[in-house]
């Protein structure tokens, strides 16, 4: 190896280069396969299907005469405020458990990791007759010991979207608990020592030591799910279909986006509210990086 | 260490040629299928044969190539299947694979293939024929067929300028199931051609008690459920070619009516709630429910599921509206081409042979479907000597072609939705309803 | 190395009071630890429980799956088993029937293998590149590539199938396994993941190489690459999980029911309801999970240690 060194400029530019090679295939195949077909699902919103116009008309229609519309919004809201602060919540706790050298740690981690290799529509008729039929499942039963009469979970409107967001809890978690697990890892044993020595307790340390150092990874976390939330399809469409009296209460954005495009078969009109869906995810995620410096603190 | 990055390399390399360079290993391999037809039985003659003679099926040495047959019923693989075999046995050179991709994705499949990689040969639906036509994607198949061998209604269907744009393959009816063990322990007397809608609802009554319920009234059920009771009243919703709906004609709104009044009124059926958690079928197969109106492509799993649970059901004609009309919906699928192939002469041959008795009675005998062909059902009932399957194919004297346009996907899922809105209500107005679809409906073909 | 941003509130002043609480940690920690196991515990029979169902579902008979009341543990079958009526293989008979009328299982098995050793040695080896320049390199339009790929994580897949499906086909790849590949062949998420781990590593160990001498591809086969065994490790597993669980793309570009993956068969399964039943279907479903499981099992250390070293920070 030659041990000169190159001038200034000229590194610069050859680290450009291979900077740009790096980063080509990826790129690239980004461009192709992915914002492509998203540039041509905003073309296709922009092009009413029956007369071949470009325009806004489907927009037009989609936020003054969609009956369905504005009943989507809601109800992704709905779904995304029940399931990101319960999950992640849930996660955390979890992970804060695990993180604790307990006896069969590894067989609770492998067990919350199981519904992560197993889609929740692959075994939907599990949970709406195992476990959420109002007069055999599972759940009913168990209330039913206790005293409670459960609710109709899968035909009551008004509960439908719970019965969603249990089950997209359950499907998810394991996922945040490896996440925030290994944040935790990588919290020094040393915080919690000098803590102890203080005099804190279980709560006080885990507010003022484990969350803060853990919000990194806590805040990535709380992006990808709010993202998932916002995107959620597969429950809504594995729950309800669009003859059940829930429909209207269980149809999220992207539910209405696949009626409309699969089933209806306008893509266009599909297509425009996929790009709507897009720019609520965009303002999501915009404002948690806005909130971010207030709450989530980085290590050197 | 170092080693790693260049391994990894090379193991991607490897993948990539080795799948790319030999895209035999990828290529299908047919499926071992009971062939049912001997391979060298000739096509039978056809007494009144028209103007364009159907070609007969060519000598072996005639035919070499590849085409893909695409479809969407996973169930009638093996059927379809057993075709590509008896066809292949004949024309050694011709390769038959077949595609299955699922309803839900088959026409958006089909949709995006036109750009390139159309299937040669696919199944066609009337909700779907209008568009594809309009595009120019099928191929002629007139005098491919003989249309005296088919039911004049379905060879209509796929009609387009004059032009017959597909081969018909089967059709299916509806007609009314119900649990015999059911019906002998409340002392009722079976279904017959004597019944109408009172018939009907007393019937029901009387086999409601307990967790059983008389009558599944789905309102998510169009060709299986409200559509019937409209017709029979004598009412339409859509007629091919017209722009003015038939929904709120004072004959649909009672046909509809008595739909609905079965779960609401006479309180005979499941409700829209409990639908969603156990569908019609469900409660049939459990011995929960004594009848519904079921098509005729479900009769295979009721068998079976009917034997396992060890009770007896059979099937009978419709009941007769209250002015004595008899109607059931019908609706056929046929063979279709695409124009722009790049194997017509095969493809010509095999939609040929698909429109033959031998065919028929091919598909029949695999249970898939009941076959159009003029009286070769028998080899569809044979499979399902338990049952009085014979009604289905007896009751398309009176069948009404399931309604479709060129927007029908759009309105049939609306109106479907719309339907079952209604059931909100404790006691629905349904001709106000009724106008709103109308309304919803006679936008979309408007545009048409 | 006290934090600075750790706020020291005023519990102090609130355990002033109780100066022998710092001394109770022994009890107090198995005292918590039944309390952890109680509330794993918990949690443990909630995520198992549809699981539990499966297998017992897929162990009766149809005519048991569908009674109503629910019929919980399967009797027929054992019953026969039990009884001596039958040889034990009768416990399995679903499994048989299903092994028997979808002869080609295996290749299932096949082709979802290829699907995922295919995309995790893209995802691998593009998003390595790709992170390693996103975090450690700076070049022109940073920032505006970088948020290509962002921009690919929020936007919902549905919208690429039918493009995606156009692209395979004018490169007559459907019904083959590159086509099952396609869209994988490049990561965002990949991309974002190694990001964050090489951001955790110092920049003067590549300064140090480069003062050596070597030029960049050198100090990223030599240096870099060695040091990202385990973040790989886990990108490989989350890769290789959602390769497992694409259900759409499979059904749509491979409609040859052989070339198809184990998640694709499953809808093909469901949908066949004259030939397969639910139990039938629950088997094929625990069969599918199968190596995805065994998988997890084997590299659960590695996995988690991978994750953790990546940091996961801005």
């Amino acid at each position: 190896m030659q041990t000169k060194a190159l001038p200034r400029k000229r590194r610069i530019k050859s680290n450009w280069a291979w900077a740009l090679l790096f980063v080509a295939p990826s790129i690239i195949g980004l461009i192709v396969l992915n914002i492509v077909p998203f540039g041509e699902s905003i073309g296709l919103s922009l092009t009413d299907k029956q007369t071949g116009a470009v325009g806004v008309s489907n927009y037009v229609r989609l936020f003054t005469s969609d009956k369905y519309f504005w009943q989507s919004n809601v109800n992704t809201f709905l779904f995304t405020v029940l399931t990101v602060p319960v999950g992640v919540f849930l996660a955390l706790v979890l992970a804060v458990l695990l993180n604790r050298k307990l006896r069969g740690r590894s067989i609770y981690r492998a067990i919350f990791f199981l519904p992560l290799v197993c889609a929740p529509s692959a075994i939907a008729m599990v949970w709406r007759w195992g476990v959420f039929n109002s007069k055999t499942g599972a759940l009913n039963q168990l209330l039913s010991l206790v005293g409670i009469q459960g609710p109709a979970w899968i035909s009551d409107p008004h509960v439908i979207m719970f019965t969603i967001a249990i089950v997209a809890v359950w499907a998810s978690v394991g996922y945040d608990i490896v996440l925030l697990l290994a944040g935790l890892q990588n919290i020094s044993k040393t915080y919690y020592e000098a803590a102890l020595i203080d005099g804190a307790g279980p709560w006080q340390r885990f507010r003022y030591i484990t969350v803060p150092l853990i919000s990194p990874t806590l805040f990535f976390v709380l992006i990808m799910r709010t993202m998932n939330a916002i995107r959620q399809f597969d429950l809504s469409f594995m729950f309800s279909q669009d003859t059940d009296l829930t429909f209207r209460s269980a149809q999220t954005l992207l539910y209405q986006f696949y009626r409309e495009t699969f089933m209806k078969l306008n893509a266009n009109y599909g297509s425009a509210i996929v790009v709507w869906t897009v720019v609520i995810v965009l303002i999501f995620t915009a404002v948690q990086f806005l909130l971010e410096k207030k709450w989530v603190h980085y290590d050197q | 260490m170092r080693k790693t990055f260049p391994a990894l390399l090379l193991v991607f390399l490897m993948i990539f040629s080795t799948v790319a360079l030999f895209p035999g290993c990828a290529a299908p391999v047919a499926e071992p299928a009971e062939t049912q037809a001997p391979a060298a039985a000739p096509e039978p003659a056809q007494t009144t044969a028209p103007a364009e003679t159907p070609a007969a099926a060519p000598t072996p040495e005639g035919l070499s190539g590849e085409i893909t047959f695409a479809f969407w019923d996973a169930n009638q693989q093996d059927g379809m299947q057993a075709l590509v075999d008896a066809f292949t046995a004949k024309n050694p050179g011709v390769k038959i694979s077949l595609s299955v991709t699922p309803w839900n994705q088959y026409w958006q499949v089909l949709g995006a293939a036109a750009e390139g990689g159309m299937p040669d040969v696919f199944w066609m639906h009337s909700n779907n024929f209008v568009d594809f036509a309009k595009k120019d994607l099928l191929m002629d198949c007139t005098g491919l067929y003989d249309k005296s061998m088919f039911p004049e209604g379905i060879s209509q269907v796929f009609q387009w300028e004059g032009k017959q744009l597909g081969v018909p393959k089967d059709f299916d009816t509806i007609a009314l199931v119900y649990n015999k063990d059911l019906f002998d322990a409340a002392g009722v007397k079976y279904p017959d051609d004597t019944w109408n809608w009172d018939s009907l609802v007393d019937a029901a009554k009387k086999l409601t008690k307990g967790d059983v319920y008389g009558f599944g009234a789905n309102a998510g059920e169009d060709q299986s459920g409200y559509l019937l009771p409209i017709y029979q009243a004598g009412g339409y919703t859509v007629k091919f070619g017209e722009k003015k709906s038939g929904y709120t004609d004072p004959k649909s709104i009672e046909g509809m009516q008595f739909w609905v009044d079965l779960q609401k009124k006479y309180k005979v059926s499941p409700t829209q709630e409990q639908f969603s958690e156990m569908t019609q079928h469900d409660y049939f197969k459990s011995g929960k429910l004594a009848m519904t109106f079921l098509g005729s492509w479900e009769i295979k799993g009721y068998i079976d599921a009917m034997k396992t649970l060890g009770q007896r059901f059979d099937v009978a004609v419709m009941p007769m509206g209250p002015t004595g009309i008899r109607a059931t919906i019908y609706n056929g699928l046929t063979y279709a081409g695409y124009k722009g192939t790049k194997q017509p002469e095969i493809v010509k041959s095999f939609l040929t042979f698909l429109g033959t008795k031998e065919a028929a009675e091919i598909m029949g005998k695999s249970g898939a479907a009941i076959p159009a062909y003029q009286d070769t059902q028998d080899s569809w009932y044979n499979n399902f000597p338990e049952v009085n399957v014979k009604v289905y194919a007896d009751m398309i004297s009176y069948g009404v072609q399931y309604p479709f346009s060129k927007t029908k996907a759009e309105w049939g899922t609306e109106e479907k939705s719309m339907v079952a809105e209604m059931y909100n209500e404790k006691s629905p107005d349904v001709a106000a309803e009724m106008a709103k679809i109308a309304q919803v409906v006679e936008g979309y073909l408007a545009q048409e | 190395m006290e934090p600075a941003g750790i706020v020291r509130p005023s519990h102090t002043a609130q355990t002033a009071g109780k100066p022998m609480r710092a001394l109770r940690p022994p009890r107090g920690g198995r005292e918590r630890n039944t309390l952890a196991h109680l509330v794993l515990i918990l949690c443990s029979i909630t995520m198992l429980f549809p699981f539990l169902w499966m297998l017992l579902s897929s162990f009766k008979t149809f005519g048991e799956s569908v009674k109503v009341p629910p019929v919980v543990f399967p009797s027929e079958i054992p019953g026969k088993v039990l009884s001596g009526e039958e040889k034990f293989s009768y416990l399995f008979t679903n499994y048989q029937f299903l092994l028997q009328k979808i002869t080609y299982f295996w290749k299932l098995y096949g082709n979802t293998f290829l699907l995922i050793a295919g995309r995790i040695v893209c995802a691998v080896v593009t998003s390595s590149m790709a992170g390693y320049a996103f975090a450690m390199l700076e070049f022109p339009f940073k920032r505006l590539l970088f948020a290509i790929v962002l921009l690919q994580l929020m936007l919902p897949s549905q919208i690429f199938l039918v493009p995606q499906f156009k692209m395979v086909l004018s490169l007559k790849w459907n019904n083959t396994v590159l086509g099952l590949i396609f869209p994988g062949l490049v990561s965002a998420f990949g991309i974002f993941f190694m990001r964050q781990f090489y951001r955790s590593l110092p920049k003067e160990l590549a300064e140090a190489a480069y003062l050596d001498g070597c030029n960049q591809w050198q100090i990223f086969t030599r240096i870099m690459l060695p040091l990202t065994k385990t973040p790989l490790m886990a990108l490989s597993i989350f890769t290789a999980i959602f390769a497992w669980s694409d259900l759409m793309w499979p059904l749509i570009v491979n409609s040859d029911s052989q070339m198809g993956t184990l998640s694709s068969a499953l809808s093909k399964i469901q949908l066949m309801n004259t030939v397969f039943r639910t139990p039938h279907y629950m088997a094929a479903a625990l069969l599918a999970m199968l190596p995805m499981i065994v998988l997890y099992i084997l590299f659960q250390r590695q996995f988690i240690e991978g994750v953790a070293q990546t940091g996961i920070k801005s």
